[in-house]
């Protein structure tokens, strides 16, 4: 369990992270995600205790500096490219392990299992995004942690490594371990992470699971296609007070405040045909977008990404 | 101190793992064996003294404004501390140490060891080497005692330099550039300025010139009359010392204080 308490920190003018407050549970992988300069890596700077600020965390109640031997706690990838090029993958990790009193042989294994094994005595400085990405994750394994602290662990991974990282950590969660993952790639936490921490500007949007952010931050709608859809909006705008119609092509309507069975059950006594009849449910994108619209620190129209997200939930 | 031993560890194989480490050491080494070739050379003719037997054993010792270990030293301290920031090796470091004194402390403890025994393996070689050279040992009296246990003082302190240095500026290029500028470039320049009328009122600031006084850690006893040097030994390791404790303790605490 992960105990993140009122989190803050400056840069000169810059309020990076604003009284930051979340919880991150064991059995399940959770996501942390922003807009680009958010504070997603600031707040896990600061939860690891390696940038200064306000606000304390807590692993399992113990502060990082705190923890006897925080390899064996807590693993951590925050940069991927962080090794000297010249010193071996093996040499990077044993220096590693040394201070936690890890054995080589381990050394050995994490490099297997991150698919570095055959690579273990050469220098990392020809390694890809990938490949460091990799030796990233062996080193936060090295002391097999109760906790993964990873930043954007999948940038620079092929499909096949995504794929088995995901796996990886859906499995290091579900042995009961604390997953706590951010990443811009939505699609890619959509298939991951079971919760969700949000952050915009500094400050929390967010936190649970992804359905409830996803329902939170959308709105669910009925989609019908029928030969006969003016008559049915005209209808259900008259049977239903406070029930939003928009239509979206010619002969598809979206209905918004209404379930599926009501819909059809005005359809059916009025003797109207439907060629469709469904939930069309939001994606985590598009909650994102909604929920973060606002906050973007970095963008080209930070106003207008709000408003089309908008529009496109409603119509 | 909480931390101290499993820094110690990591700092051992961190140091001893990269390729720039060993080169510096044979660079100490090779360099002062030739540099003690050459002086054994120049005087084999003569009676091997006390103070020609520190200069050899100390490959030129206070002869030559960078001491030849002592300025490889630093620069293997420089290196020690550099290639965290360089390589942003400096966070999985700390996550794997976060007691941030501890591992400035475990990162001197080792640089301070390497300096030494280097120093000290290098200064036999040069006894060594002397004695094929002259035919004579090197007299083991005090005073060239003295002067070469100064230069292992003064080795180490160039390497704590380089390392204080490095915490704070937070750049290996600066804290070169600056370690080789100011006691070959700076400090005589200063020195000759005096000589002008307009600034003859510095004269009394010349003899606290840091790395010039800490070359008189170097000397016997009589070179250091012969030479007419302004401070003892112990004055000139005093403000050469001096330089290096407020270097450490401003590198120290930026190091702590500041984020990763």
């Amino acid at each position: 369990m992960i105990t993140a308490r009122n989190l803050d920190k400056s840069f000169g003018r810059t309020h990076a992270v604003r009284d930051l407050t979340f919880e991150v549970r064991p059995g399940v992988v959770t996501g942390f995600l922003g807009p680009n300069g958010a504070g997603k890596s600031t707040t896990l700077r600061l939860m690891l205790d390696l940038d200064r600020g306000r606000g304390e965390t807590r692993f399992d109640g113990v502060r990082y500096a705190e923890l006897e031997r925080p390899l064996r706690e807590v693993g951590c990838v925050l940069d991927a490219r962080s090794f000297h090029p010249t010193r071996t993958a093996r040499d990077h990790l044993r220096m590693l392990a040394a201070a936690a009193s890890i054995p080589t042989v381990r050394v050995d294994e994490v490099l297997d299992l991150v698919g570095l094994g055959d690579v273990a005595g050469h220098r990392p400085r020809g390694f890809s995004l990938g490949m460091a990405q990799r030796l990233g994750l062996a080193a936060a394994l090295l002391g097999d942690p109760h906790t993964l602290v990873l930043d954007e662990p999948a940038n620079g991974l092929d499909p096949h490594g995504i794929q088995w990282l995901r796996e990886f950590l859906r499995a290091y969660a579900d042995a009961g371990r604390t997953v706590f993952v951010s990443s811009h790639q939505l699609a890619e936490m959509a298939l991951l992470a079971e919760e969700l921490v949000v952050i915009g500007r500094g400050r929390l949007i967010a936190a649970g699971p992804v359905g409830d952010f996803v329902g939170r931050f959308t709105h669910q709608c009925v989609v019908v296609r029928s030969p006969q859809v003016q008559r049915l909006s005209t209808l259900l705008r008259m049977t239903f007070v406070g029930v939003a119609v928009a239509a979206e092509d010619e002969a598809t309507i979206l209905v918004e405040g209404l379930r599926t069975e009501q819909v059809g059950d005005l359809a059916a006594a009025n003797a109207i045909t439907l060629h469709e009849l469904s939930v069309r449910t939001a994606s985590l994108e598009q909650a994102f977008l909604e929920a973060t619209g606002g906050d973007v620190e970095y963008g080209p129209a930070a106003g207008s990404r709000r408003t089309g997200s908008r529009e496109r939930v409603t119509t | 101190m909480h931390g101290f031993d499993a820094a110690l560890r990591m700092e051992w194989v961190r140091l001893t793992t990269l390729r720039s480490t060993w080169l510096v050491v044979l660079l100490a080494l090779g360099l002062g064996a030739a540099v003690a070739l050459v002086l054994g050379t120049a005087v084999r003719d003569e009676p091997l003294d006390a103070e020609l037997g520190a200069v050899v054993l100390t490959s030129g010792g206070a002869l030559v404004p960078l001491p030849l270990a002592a300025v490889l030293m630093a620069v293997l301290g420089v290196l020690a501390v550099g290639h965290d920031y360089r390589h942003g090796l400096v966070r999985p470091v700390l996550a794997a140490v976060p007691q941030r004194s501890a591992l400035v402390l475990a990162r001197l403890y080792v640089v301070t060891g390497v300096a030494a025994l280097v120093t000290v393996l290098s200064m036999v070689a040069n006894a060594g080497i002397g004695f094929l050279v002259t035919g004579q040992r090197p007299p083991l009296e005090a005073g060239v005692l003295r002067a070469t246990g100064g230069y292992v003082l003064l080795v180490v302190l160039w390497t704590w330099l380089g390392a204080a240095a490095t915490w704070l500026l937070r750049s290996t290029a600066a804290v070169l550039t600056t370690l080789f500028l100011v006691p070959l470039l700076v400090e005589p320049l200063v020195k000759g300025l005096v000589a002008l009328d307009t600034l003859s009122w510095l004269e009394p600031a010349v003899r606290w010139l840091p790395f010039a006084a800490g070359r008189t850690m170097v000397l016997t006893p009589g070179a250091a009359d012969a030479a007419g040097a302004d401070l003892t030994a112990l004055q000139g390791g005093l403000v050469f010392g001096a330089l290096v404790a407020v270097t450490l303790a401003a590198g120290w605490v930026r190091f702590a204080a500041t984020d990763a």
